[in-house]
């Protein structure tokens, strides 16, 4: 097995630049999560198709963060991490504007 | 730095603009449906120029919000290191005496003794 990675003073993290990377991820993310609960809504969706489209476009959000870092992993803590985190993190603002889409359009409307 | 608003709003109106499309589809669909009850027909799936309009709105917001974020700043202290310059590092204000030979200098400056250049009255 390999040695565990030696930490260098060059790994520091600077907290105060990494909370302002995450306040951009996350306002991305909520706002994308708001257009696509909305989307989901107005398409009718129900049940594990609209899960399925959340995990998709959760996907393509991450990997759209990840673009406009320039694909350099140095601006994350993990890119795995930004991966993952993004399926949790935007649900349930998804699940409720998708909630509240569908029944403006098919219930009540 | 944070972006200016100006370099922002092209990005903010494409955003918004997504929503709006977003928004007219569900009005569309709702439409649709209206129409079917008349029609008496059931809801099966919405017409495809509404999964059209559903992804252009879709796509429209993706990129925009994208765009409109604030850019990310490396995380690792040591990318920032590269940046300063030796007053960044070397400035100690307490330490900063005046007791110097610059104020000698400076008379004569204004004497007009110093090559052109560095005095304030030469020409």
């Amino acid at each position: 097995m390999a040695a565990k990675k030696q930490w260098r003073a060059e790994d520091q993290w600077a907290p105060d630049r990494v909370q302002i990377n995450n306040a951009s991820i996350d306002y991305c993310r909520n706002f994308l999560s708001i257009v696509y609960g909305i989307a989901a809504g107005v398409l009718g969706l129900t049940g594990l198709w609209g899960f399925a489209l959340h995990i998709v476009c959760s996907i393509l959000i991450s990997a759209g963060l990840y673009l406009k870092a320039g694909m350099d992993p140095s601006y994350f803590m993990s890119v795995t991490g930004l991966f993952v985190s993004g399926l949790t993190g935007g649900m349930g603002t998804y699940i409720l504007v998708w909630t509240m889409a569908y029944d403006v359009v098919h219930v009540y409307g | 730095m944070p972006k200016s608003a100006a370099v922002k709003f092209p990005f903010q109106v494409m955003a918004y603009m997504g929503v709006a499309i977003l928004c007219h589809a569900g009005y569309s669909t709702i439409q649709y449906r209206k129409y079917l009850r008349m029609v008496g027909e059931e809801f099966v799936t919405s017409p495809g120029d509404i999964y059209l309009e559903v992804l252009a709105g879709m796509i429209l917001a993706f990129f925009g919000v994208l765009s409109m974020a604030e850019d990310f700043e490396p995380i690792r202290m040591a990318e920032t290191f590269h940046k300063k310059t030796f007053d960044d590092t070397n400035f100690r204000q307490e330490f900063m005496g005046f007791n110097h030979r610059g104020r000698v200098l400076g008379t004569l400056m204004d004497a007009g003794e110093m090559p052109t250049g560095a005095g304030k009255k030469g020409q």
